[in-house]
């Protein structure tokens, strides 16, 4: 840790900072990119680095007063957004031969009219589809994943290589990787950030948000990210976030969260069930009122939820698989030429069930007048980069079911879900709560991450030890 | 899963399967038909699709100014 060093501090002071003329643009990039040097060796986060042309973009701030919110901080796109200039490979082969993209992806345009200066683009499971994303480590212990899809925006923001990053969720690819590296990861409601310009997943699902050191960090980048864009024409139907997202003295007394338990949401680890516990603990403190609930609807949801993405990624990816199925690794390639196969009625089915979930939420959050839910983030630790099943309670799941069935619901719904870490568990990994609102209500589920980010203080490792950096 | 009918139904697609994926495919089609914890259809009556159709969507640039 070198909490003096312009890389190690939160992104909202940094720009503060900056604002105030104490730190230049410079100062702060040329530090992000001397501290993203010398964990890259060990993370392998990113798929480029554009060091030179940062620090010139940097300098030039320099020489420019005022700006925008973000001017002068460093800011990681996962490989899937465009990048002006650049090539969007999107962790494939069938992408290898991208040409740069001609313009910035609508997300990516916004952070850098606000100031950001991008400062590489980050490894992305193959097509945005898995939790892995190799060769991609995680920087509390490097045997183990990041998470997944976007894990190289999770590790780099862990480790200080970037301040802020952006990710894409279709059933968990924000969420998983914050909970597995021990930062902030918000989805926002479906719509709030424009796609355009992105790899799709799955068109109904696929969710923009950050990932950030802190929940105030995550807001002001979430604050930049969204409104409409006519290019995307589900960014235009919600209101606009409120000015300022979040208030230092916003607090959680009287509302209303609905704590979620049971299936989907168990079995988890032990230090899992603690984690929730622990954060029930901080927000009753701050005087949320709890109402432990049960959805047994949401149980339905990795049925409905692959075979969406199953059948959305195959028509997308349709015409390239035709040309190029082997370029696709295998696990992707059975996903995509199974989605290709499977029949009207499966894919309807899944899209009913998906009403049915988005009904049983609703109607939650009606009878018990509830403003949020309190779920854990994912059931488990980060997985070892080779481990295929987690053990609960003697019985064995695949790591990907176990990830996924308790992030899709909110994908399926489509709402706000905001993954906060609660701390370190006696794995010395950290552990993570989701907090899901109303749609268009990401400033409540932003309140909540807060209050308990504020009771279990720091905890993002800003690790790994560059001393242990491989030479070769 | 027959395979015979997986290549068969690939090919009629146009997305022929190289024959050592059939069998991979087989299985992963098999276990989405199966539809494991999925709703029964007698469950979902009465339920539409969380698909939306708004007609006006392609029309929201052709508004003379």
């Amino acid at each position: 840790m070198a909490s003096e060093q312009p890389w190690a501090l939160d992104l909202a002071e940094a720009a503060a900072r900056i604002a105030a003329d104490e730190l230049a643009p410079s100062e702060v990039v040329a530090s992000t990119l001397q501290r993203l040097q010398a964990v890259e060796p060990l993370l392998h986060a990113f798929v480029c680095i554009r060091a030179e042309q940062a620090l010139r973009e940097a300098r030039e701030q320099d020489r420019q007063p005022g700006g925008g919110p973000l001017r002068g901080i460093p800011v990681a796109v996962k490989d899937i957004f465009d990048l002006a200039g650049v090539p969007t490979r999107c962790g494939s082969e069938l992408y290898a031969d991208a040409t740069p993209a001609r313009q910035d992806a609508t997300a990516v345009a916004r952070l850098r009219a606000a100031g950001a200066i991008v400062v590489g683009k980050t490894t992305t499971h193959e097509l945005a589809c898995g939790v892995y994303t190799p060769p991609t480590r995680n920087p509390w212990d490097l045997e183990r994943s990041p998470g997944g899809s976007s894990g190289g925006s999770g590790a780099a923001v862990a480790a200080g290589a970037a301040m802020g990053a952006i990710g894409s969720d279709t059933g968990g690819s924000i969420r998983i990787p914050a909970s597995h590296c021990g930062v902030v990861g918000v989805k926002p409601t479906y719509g709030r950030v424009s796609r355009a310009g992105a790899l799709a997943l799955s068109w109904s699902l696929d969710h923009v948000g950050p990932l950030a050191r802190t929940v105030q960090d995550a807001a002001l980048l979430l604050s930049v990210l969204a409104g409409p864009d006519s290019l995307d024409p589900t960014t235009q139907a919600g209101p606009p976030l409120p000015e300022p997202l979040l208030r230092p003295d916003d607090e959680v007394a009287g509302l209303r969260v609905g704590l979620l338990r049971g299936d989907p949401f168990a079995p988890c680890e032990p230090d899992f069930d603690s984690a929730l516990d622990f954060a029930l603990s901080l927000l009753e403190a701050g005087g949320a009122e709890i109402k432990e609930i049960a959805l047994p609807e949401l149980g339905r949801s990795l049925a409905a939820e692959f075979a969406i993405v199953a059948a959305e990624a195959a028509s997308y990816h349709e015409t390239r698989m035709a040309r190029s199925a082997g370029l696709v690794g295998d696990g992707v390639r059975g996903l995509l030429e199974t989605g290709l196969l499977l029949p009207a009625s499966v894919y309807l089915r899944a899209q009913r069930t998906r009403r049915l979930i988005q009904q049983a939420i609703a109607a939650a959050f009606g009878a018990e007048r509830l403003d949020a839910l309190l779920a854990p983030t994912v059931p488990a630790a980060a997985q070892r980069c080779d481990q295929l099943d987690y053990q609960f309670a003697g019985t064995s799941e695949p790591v990907i079911d176990a990830l996924v069935r308790t992030t899709a619901p909110f994908n399926l719904a489509g709402l706000p879900s905001v993954a906060v870490p609660t701390g370190v568990g006696s794995s010395g990994l950290p552990a993570s709560v989701q907090l899901v609102s109303r749609p268009y209500q990401e400033q409540t589920a932003l309140r909540l991450a807060r209050a308990i980010e504020r009771g279990v203080g720091r905890v993002t490792p800003r690790g790994p030890d560059p001393a242990h950096a491989d030479p070769t | 899963m027959n395979t015979d009918l997986v290549a068969a139904l690939a090919a009629e697609l146009g997305a022929p399967l190289a024959p050592e994926r059939l069998a991979e495919v087989a299985v992963q089609l098999q276990g989405q038909l199966a539809g494991h914890r999925s709703l029964p259809a007698e469950e979902l009556e009465g339920v539409e699709p969380a698909i939306a159709f708004d007609p006006a969507a392609a029309f929201e640039h052709t508004r003379e100014e």
